[in-house]
């Protein structure tokens, strides 16, 4: 389940849901388990995928605090796709309703390569498919809750990386005599924290400083630290300073520029709120500085 | 088969968009879809290359539905709504944007900063994002609207959506990915926006909105809303506005 969201009902813990992992196959080709990435894709490739699945009705009871008459299930299956933390479009939509008793099951489908790119993000998860006649107070009562649900994304290409990374001449990209023999740059624009956060961040590695570059491609811990905090440090400065912080962070949506800088923020600074980050801001910079470079140590770990 | 669609990086783009905006529109030397930017990327395999003569019409086309908003003409006035409807439209329908590519932001900034920059000038002048591929490109957020708030061939007022919600209902829907990307929820808040509209007047329309779309994004997050029936969406949906109207009216008179 989502651990953002603090549902306003019981849940389906793990123990009632075993879910096999995804298993992809590429057009007739063998099954194998689906990772991360999937090579040798291109829009003409037909994509399969298949999961097994076995409910536990008396423990699903019990979870929900329901009778095993109102145990009433179905099981969503979304693709989404294009670049980006979130889907741009959702081009597969199924919802079935799970044939009591029929506990265990596997599901399969197929999905054409034509409507895909970049990424392929499956959602998984079981809600109620009827209206819920004798419960306890916090059970789930309405058709559609929410009741368990995982998310796996497969890149289909190689040009999403986990942070977006170009190496690039500094020159002409920043025509500036000084920045252009910075050793990176991060490309991004305050204008827009709604933007989601792929599209609108980018790291430029500069092709000047081969030794540099080298030694990001061997995964220097203290050079990856100090680039990570020098970018969590620049984007959370500008939305800690920002007039409409408050009104601002309430409306972002996850997967945005914004979200992400929040997310820093309050790995930063846990259980602090907007007013205290922005003292420290303002009174302490090196401490606010200096609070992203430890963080960007532990997130190495 | 698909029909791979010209790319072009963000590093090449913004040099080109430099030089576009430092020199005004004036300068511009013109689309040429034979001789294409050297930075202009294609995927390697999965389709057959876009020909020039498609690329050509695909910008006749969108220059055709300016100049009938205004476009070229500094003596009318635009209709800058009845551009982004018509193009919406156009480019929903255009077979060659029917697949995965026309997700890619690279695309799209190809076609704004490579393709219609002089377009994407007229409708929004100098707005970086408005070039580059994202959410908010001039022509990528106007595919996006028609892809999602098409009602269905055959459907009676298939793309009347596009023409009846304001721009203001339009990004709320589209600009928000976890709306926008559901076809069956952007299209079912769009129609309860009309009706909602129909009701409360499409003037006050725009503070409800957007405390319509809080409430949706909040429950969409516990309850699977694109799983329900159409009936049940609807009257849930409907609801969501009648409540926003009833909040709005309220603050107001204390």
């Amino acid at each position: 389940m989502n651990s953002r969201i603090a549902f306003p009902f019981l849940t389906l813990s793990e123990s009632a849901v075993k879910a096999s992992p995804w298993s992809v196959a590429l057009n007739r080709d063998d099954w194998f388990p689906a990772g991360d990435f999937l090579a040798d894709w291109d829009s003409s490739s037909t994509i399969r995928l298949r999961r097994e699945f076995q409910l536990d009705p008396d423990i699903a009871t019990l979870d929900l605090g329901i009778s095993k008459d109102d145990l009433q299930l179905s099981l969503g299956v979304r693709i989404g796709t294009g670049p980006g933390r979130l889907p741009r479009l959702i081009v597969y939509h199924d919802h079935s309703e799970i044939v009591p008793e029929e506990w265990r099951f596997t599901f399969e489908l197929e999905v054409l390569g034509s409507g895909l790119s970049s990424v392929l993000d499956i959602t998984t998860e079981f809600t109620l498919s009827a209206q819920v006649s004798v419960c306890d107070a916090l059970s789930p009562k309405r058709v559609g809750d929410r009741l368990w649900q995982d998310r796996h994304r497969i890149r289909l290409e190689g040009e999403e990386p986990r942070f977006p990374i170009e190496i690039a001449d500094l020159r002409s990209l920043l025509g500036d005599g000084t920045a252009e023999s910075a050793p990176w740059y991060l490309h991004w624009s305050p204008r827009d924290w709604t933007r989601d956060f792929h599209g609108a961040i980018r790291l430029f590695l500069n092709r000047e400083r081969p030794e540099f570059v080298e030694r990001i491609e061997a995964q220097d811990a203290a050079i990856l630290q100090t680039l990570m905090a020098d970018i969590m440090g620049q984007v959370c400065e500008r939305l800690v300073n920002e007039q409409e912080a408050h009104e601002l962070i309430e409306g972002l949506e996850p997967g945005s520029l914004g979200a992400q800088a929040v997310s820093w923020l309050n790995h930063a600074w846990p259980d602090c709120d907007l007013g205290f980050i922005r003292s420290v801001l303002e009174n302490k910079p090196g401490t606010f500085r200096a609070a992203f470079l430890a963080v960007a140590e532990i997130r190495q770990d | 088969m698909v029909t791979l669609l010209p790319r072009l990086t963000a590093l090449a783009a913004e040099r080109m968009l430099d030089d576009f905006l430092h020199h005004g529109v004036s300068a511009w030397r013109g689309f040429d879809p034979v001789n294409l930017p050297d930075e202009v990327r294609f995927a390697a395999t999965g389709g057959s290359q876009v020909h020039p003569v498609t690329l050509r019409d695909l910008r006749s086309r969108v220059v055709k539905i300016a100049k009938d908003c205004g476009f070229g003409n500094d003596d009318e006035k635009k209709d800058l709504a009845l551009f982004d409807s018509e193009v919406s439209v156009w480019l929903a329908e255009n077979p060659i944007l029917a697949s995965g590519e026309s997700l890619r932001d690279d695309t799209w900034t190809f076609i704004g900063v490579a393709m219609a920059p002089d377009i994407v000038f007229w409708r929004f002048g100098t707005s970086r994002e408005r070039y580059l591929g994202g959410i908010r490109n001039t022509f990528q957020r106007l595919w996006m609207r028609g892809r999602v708030l098409d009602r269905g061939p055959g459907s009676d007022g298939r793309w009347d959506l596009l023409y009846e919600l304001t721009e203001d209902a339009l990004v709320q829907i589209t600009e928000r990915p976890s709306i926008g990307g559901d076809p069956i929820l952007a299209r079912a808040i769009a129609e309860a926006w009309v009706r909602a509209a129909m009701h409360h007047g499409k003037g006050r329309m725009e503070p409800i909105m957007r405390h319509a779309v809080l409430r949706i994004r909040i429950q969409n997050e516990i309850r699977s809303m694109s799983s329900l029936s159409q009936a049940e969406l609807a009257k849930m949906l409907d609801a969501f506005f009648d409540i926003a109207e009833e909040t709005i009216t309220a603050s107001l008179q204390v």
